[in-house]
């Protein structure tokens, strides 16, 4: 990335061949529509080149699978229940060995640690990811009570960490 | 630091997740800035959730690999046109635009630049404008009209038509047809072929193209072009995508052909 701040084009190129298939499969699954898909991951490429500043540190791949996911929930914000997602963005993380370290996982691994997880911690955890729906729409989805879909989602994340954590180091 | 209050807790995974409702993430955003027991959960978990969108990495039947060269090319494109244009060093394209207040020619802005701001809103994450910084930029971006307008004529009618054909190339609800190392596009009523990857012509030889109107039998000659230095050809051809029903190519002697005299490179129905 710092290349491309150089505005390089060879290093946007070769970072767009490693994640664009990640941007556009988060569009396309968020979206459902393979037009806006591709002008989604258009636009997320081209945020990238021009303003590679707005990454800054820690686990890129993650960092863009967040933006596009924002991204996509602008595009569906029609919606009557809007969930806040730019008040975290703004919280940077702290660089993390961990986070360093799983900018080696790969898709596979985290559908293999996603999948270990029990259906009532994955399903909301994906809903909202995916969804973009708040805590209070999954609970009512799920027919679970909130303050147990809070927990759920805490368990879940906990130990898909775990899990991945154990797949980096094998 | 400010004291852990339990009441949080249970929230800050749902927040890193991104799935808190407004009202209640700025509590717990201000919470998680002062709190360093919160902090150290969000900083565990936010990595983690924004993992999740892993799974859903395109594979091959989703994205397959023509669709995948055309998003790459039409992505390509727009990054190399904005790379060659001489910008000012040290300011995102996206700033300067946002910066201007004038009409984007008033400062002779690339075209590329344009063309980002269009896909890229400002509003985005990072991008927040910075007040100081502005007043630079424009100024800036003056000293670089004032560069721009000593630019030779013939720099700037280049300038003028790359920016046309890649409007047209990224245009809203253009229709875009692969050919061998590119795209036939129509947009606008206007076609445009972009190409990479395209060996200089033989000396003493172009590239051009051919339209062939619907209901026609034979190819009407278009317009002789070349790639540049590193092998793009991106041009628009004089005639009205109206009535066309396939574009071609083929190498013919400098000057150009009535009619083609070699096997045309790609021969490419409209449909
Ligand atoms: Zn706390």
């Amino acid at each position: 990335m710092a290349r491309v701040r150089e505005r390089d084009v060879a290093a946007f190129e070769s970072i767009y061949d490693g994640y664009h298939r990640l941007v556009h499969g988060i569009a396309l699954k968020m979206l459902q529509d393979a037009m806006a898909a591709e002008d989604l991951t258009q636009a997320v490429f081209l945020k990238v080149w021009s303003s590679p500043e707005a990454f800054d540190s820690g686990n890129f791949g993650a960092w863009i699978a967040r933006v596009t996911r924002n991204r996509s929930l602008d595009m569906l914000r029609s919606r009557a229940l809007r969930v806040e997602s730019d008040i975290s963005a703004d919280i940077p993380l702290e660089g993390s060995l961990d986070d360093m370290v799983f900018a080696t996982l790969d898709a596979e691994s985290v559908r293999t640690a996603l999948a270990s997880l029990p259906d009532d911690q994955r399903k909301p955890i994906e809903l909202g990811f995916f969804g973009g729906v708040t805590h209070e729409e999954i609970a009512r989805r799920t027919a679970t009570p909130l303050g147990t879909v809070k927990t759920r989602i805490r368990a879940g994340l906990r130990k898909l960490r775990l899990q991945l954590e154990t797949s980096v180091v094998g | 630091m400010n004291r852990h209050d339990d009441a949080f807790s249970e929230s800050i995974a749902v927040f890193a997740l991104g799935a808190l409702p407004e009202s209640e993430a700025s509590a717990v955003a201000a919470h998680v800035r002062t709190c360093a027991e919160c902090r150290a959960e969000y900083d565990d978990l936010r990595g983690v959730a924004d993992l999740v969108g892993y799974q859903a990495e395109s594979s091959r039947s989703e994205l397959d690999e023509l669709a995948a060269a055309r998003m790459k090319l039409r992505i390509m494109r727009v990054v190399r046109a904005d790379a060659e244009a001489p910008a000012p060093a040290g300011i995102p394209t996206v700033e300067r635009v946002a910066a201007s207040k004038r009409p984007w020619f008033a400062y002779g802005l690339a075209a590329a630049a344009v063309l980002v701001a269009a896909f890229v809103s400002v509003d985005d994450v990072g991008l927040r404008s910075h007040d100081a910084s502005q007043t630079q930029n424009v100024a800036t971006a003056n000293d670089r009209a004032a560069q721009l307008a000593a630019a030779s004529a013939a720099a700037e009618t280049q300038r003028r038509s790359l920016e046309r054909e890649l409007a047209l190339v990224v245009a809203p609800g253009s229709k875009h047809f692969a050919v061998p190392r590119g795209e036939v596009i129509e947009s606008n009523g206007r076609l445009v072929i972009a190409l990479t990857g395209v060996a200089a012509p033989p000396n003493g030889k172009t590239y051009q193209a051919w339209t062939l109107a619907r209901g026609a039998k034979s190819v009407a000659p278009s317009i002789t072009f070349a790639p540049d230095a590193s092998g793009r050809a991106v041009v628009e051809l004089p005639e009205s995508a109206a009535g066309i029903a396939a574009v071609a190519v083929s190498v013919e002697p400098a000057g150009g052909s009535k009619a083609p005299t070699s096997k045309a490179d790609f021969v490419r129905a409209l449909t």
